[in-house]
């Protein structure tokens, strides 16, 4: 339709028209809808959710962000006061208030909130006021708010030790900000150098949230370590080596390592629980050594690390453990090349027993991984399904790859067993 | 008749024929008695494996009863040894002894061994001692239970969130805002009542004593009948860890050397200087011999990340300008232990989540100390104003008191070779009179 037609004339009136009609209307009535300015946005929103508290905290945060930036200042304030905007003298605001708050500007940007956050973290702030800022920092900022966290926790008097509830925000901020943004952990170790005692033990705190490799190969590496952090240290390295992705950097177990001869008996249990966990096969020996160890916790855990390592159930008995140990030496020594070859070979009968015979090793398990995973992609289906069960069997954590690969197969039955030996072995770490 | 004569002289055997069938039937005979004599073998050889079978399985299930007579000895303070191989233990018409040995750390092995006609077995397992206590009131007293005046007890579900942050309520006729009317105390003795004491739960005292003192402004929201038997108060079971000597912790150490992180730690003595802060942090078991704190100290208990046990085998000094705060999701995560008969003066501002358990030793609880758990033990002295709120998760243990002891691992062990190879009967094997032996239940050393 031109728009030269009358027609079109009368189809935009009929559009324009409600608008128009609720214009004159408000004008008539004298009250022109006023423009609400933030604080009052901000008022409506938290007055609302305490009146309706079936409503989620969620929607009430929606609310907020959707109104944009220009809100920034006014939440602020009510984190920084606790009062929501123009209240009245000691009327402070909620729990669930305080959330939404925090959630709405959780949602802005770190440059929209620029030196604001400073001002939530000053030393004469509220302790709501300060908790808000770390965990606001947790959420939305960058790797140059380490120092600011770090400086914001440290207190005033040099003596004194941080806040316990602060601590814990600034633990979870720093996690947040680290495993937002990996460059961050070259900045945590000069920060671990350059920081006194108090704020490095809820650095490493933080660091072993993270669950990540860098922040073990950080800690392991023990930077700035005073001669009282050892425990500590290796206390986050276990938490830590829970979660990393295997195997880990081979220096990581060598720094680990030196730990097993400290004379505090918790550094040395937290180290043998730590190379259990990275399943280091160059500790064993050591680890043997440590089940007679006169402190119940270390020979503890120097057992429960053998058995995770070697994937042997043996009862602490040092001797036992080293006759099994040569034996699966000898054992890998005299049938790693046959099986190779077998497993190279044209055989299926020879293959499905060397398959067998390493599904009887677990402690090889790293090198019957490889050998699996060199050896069964072009195999049959057959083949391959018995090598899932294998690697499941031996819980080969460093097979995963190859089973991610045979979970996609187009034989159900080899991507079924790949998918139950994954979840096994995902179950297995604690 | 002539047809029958002519028949006989038929059959007549010939000359030449005579014996051969009594020649048949003896061969036949002695076949057949060949025949019986080789089944009958058969049957005794069956027979006989048969019952070595069943002995065997009768000489495992007394070898398996000698494992619980070991833990029956275990749990009443005996070595957990039943018997000897010279001189075993008598078990239903078996011998059995068994070999105890003590791995540290609460762990204790036991080798049991048992003979039963033919039959030979051998288990091992190895068992975790574990000292439970049974905590069903907020405050419980071996001696008479003395109250001091204005003290109240309420109860609180630690579920529902810290006792601070649930809601009050008074209940019809009383002023005071409590959460919950589980605020149970109870005494072996009498319980002795205060002006203005309030119980928001039961008062019960032990078999044939009272409660007395109530009236005026001092009540019990729930019953005062007397309990029909005694509570027993078991001694504490303290963990067997090598001492690491003496820690002193002052206010200049840096924080990572006044933390006690997750472990186990036995201190021959602990002091804690003045202002300075010693954390532990759980899972922990904390053994110290003597404790000594100083003015300004504080002493943070961390049960968030696992339970912490504090076993106080000596002297306890808790100075009353200290602080002793703990944090944890419920009373179970924190025990405190008295394992000697010194008095425990709980004088400290505190605010502990947790449990105390003495029971050789008196328990005076000052009004500073807040306590939101409960407290057992020989006799308790509650102040003048002190209050106490009862943790109902504490109820939901689900375990009787006393030690108990867990498994650990079993396993079938080999029999000796010298007692395989000889089948015989197992008090000629061993050498030991049958009236000599004893009970199995009364072997224990």
């Amino acid at each position: 339709m031109p728009i030269t037609d009358p027609r079109f004339a009368l189809v935009l009136l009929a559009a324009i028209s409600p608008a128009f009609a609720e214009g004159v209307a408000a004008s008539q009535s004298g009250r022109a809808a006023p423009p609400r300015t933030p604080d009052a946005v901000i008022r409506e929103v938290l007055a609302g959710s305490t009146k309706d508290p079936s409503h989620p905290v969620d929607a009430w945060i929606a609310e907020l962000a959707n109104a944009g930036p220009k809100l920034i200042p006014g939440l602020v304030d009510v984190l920084a006061n606790g009062a929501l905007p123009g209240s009245a003298e000691g009327e402070t605001i909620d729990a669930r208030q305080e959330e939404i708050v925090l959630g709405a500007l959780a949602r802005c940007r770190r440059g929209d909130l620029k030196g604001r956050v400073e001002a939530l973290l000053d030393a004469e702030a509220r302790p709501a006021a300060r908790r808000g800022g770390y965990r606001l920092l947790g959420a939305v900022g960058e790797r140059e708010d380490l120092s600011l966290l770090c400086r914001a926790l440290r207190p005033s008097d040099p003596d004194a030790d941080p806040d316990r509830e602060e601590a814990g925000c600034f633990r979870d901020a720093v996690a947040g900000i680290l495993k937002r943004d990996d460059l961050g952990y070259p900045l945590v170790r000069t920060l671990l150098r350059g920081e006194p005692a108090p704020i490095r033990y809820y650095l490493i705190d933080a660091l072993a949230e993270t669950g990540s490799s860098a922040a073990l190969e950080l800690l392991s590496s023990e930077p700035g370590a005073g001669p009282d952090e050892g425990v500590s240290l290796m206390k986050a390295c276990a938490r830590l080596a829970a979660s990393v992705e295997l195997p880990v950097d081979a220096t990581i177990p060598s720094w680990i390592r030196v730990h097993l001869g400290s004379e505090d008996p918790m550094e040395v249990s937290a180290a043998a629980e730590c190379l259990g966990r990275i399943e280091d096969q160059e500790s064993v020996s050591e680890l043997t050594e440590l089940l007679g160890h006169p402190h119940p916790d270390v020979g503890r855990a120097a057992l429960q690390a053998l058995r995770t390592i070697t994937g042997a159930n043996l009862r602490s008995d040092a001797a036992r453990w080293r006759s099994w140990l040569l034996a699966e030496e000898e054992w890998f020594a005299g049938a790693s090349d046959r099986i190779a070859a077998d497993l190279a070979g044209s055989s299926p009968v020879k293959k499905m027993a060397a398959i067998a015979e390493l599904a009887g090793h677990p402690f090889h398990r790293r090198e019957a991984a490889r050998l699996l995973a060199r050896a069964l992609p072009h195999e049959t289906d057959e083949l391959q399904r018995v090598g899932c069960v294998a690697l499941r069997q031996l819980r080969a954590s460093s097979a995963l790859p190859f089973l991610e690969a045979c979970a996609e197969s187009r034989s159900k039955a080899v991507a079924d067993e790949a998918r139950a030996a994954i979840e096994t072995i995902r179950a297995a770490r604690p | 008749m002539r047809t029958g004569f002519h028949d006989r002289a038929r059959t007549r055997p010939r000359k030449g024929e005579r014996g051969s069938v009594l020649v048949m039937a003896v061969v036949l005979l002695g076949a057949l008695m060949v025949l019986t004599a080789s089944f009958l073998r058969l049957g005794v050889n069956l027979s006989h494996e048969h019952n070595s079978d069943v002995d065997d399985s009768r000489a495992f299930c007394i070898a398996e009863a000698g494992v619980a007579e070991a833990s029956a000895a275990i749990l009443s303070g005996r070595s957990g040894n039943v018997g000897s191989q010279a001189v075993p233990a008598r078990f239903a018409n078996g011998i059995v002894w068994v070999v105890a040995t003590d791995l540290g750390g609460s762990d204790f092995q036991l080798d049991s061994t048992a003979l039963c006609d033919s039959g030979r077995a051998a288990v091992r397992a190895v068992v975790h001692q574990e000292f439970n206590v049974e905590y069903t009131q907020g405050v419980t007293s071996d001696l008479p239970l003395i109250v001091g005046s204005n003290f109240m007890i309420d109860s609180y579900d630690p579920a529902k969130g810290s006792y601070a942050s649930q809601p009050k309520q008074k209940l019809p006729g009383h002023n005071d805002l409590i959460v919950g009317t589980k605020g149970n105390i109870k005494s072996n003795g009498d319980i002795r009542l205060s002006t203005n004491d309030r119980i928001y739960g039961d008062a019960n005292p032990g078999p044939g004593s009272t409660v007395s003192g109530i009236g005026g402004n001092t009540f019990v929201t729930g019953t005062t009948t007397p309990a029909n038997r005694k509570t027993a108060f078991p001694a504490v079971v303290v963990p067997v860890l090598p001492s690491l000597g003496t820690k002193t912790v002052k206010k200049s150490d840096s924080l990572f050397a006044r933390t006690l992180s997750a472990g186990s730690y036995h201190f021959s003595s602990v002091t804690i200087g003045n202002q300075a802060s010693l954390t532990v942090q759980g899972p922990a078991t904390v053994v110290i011999d003597s404790l000594t704190t100083n003015s300004g100290c504080n002493l943070n208990i961390d049960a968030t990340g696992g339970p912490v046990n504090v076993y106080f085998t000596g002297p306890t000094n808790f100075v009353s300008n200290m602080t002793v705060t703990s944090t944890a999701p419920s009373a179970k995560s924190i025990s405190l232990f008295f394992s000697s008969d010194d008095p425990v003066a709980l004088n400290p501002n505190a605010t502990l989540l947790g449990t105390i358990y003495a029971p050789t030793a008196t328990v005076t609880v000052s009004s500073n100390w807040a306590n939101f758990g409960a407290i057992t033990a020989k006799a308790v002295v509650l102040s003048s104003n002190s209050r106490l709120h009862f943790d109902e998760s504490l109820l939901t243990q689900g375990r009787q008191g006393a030690t108990t002891l867990a498994l650990r691992e079993w396993q079938r062990l080999p029999v000796p070779a010298s007692m395989i190879h000889s089948r015989v009967d197992p008090y000629k094997l061993l050498g030991v009179a049958r009236g000599s032996l004893q009970n199995s239940s009364d072997a224990y050393h």
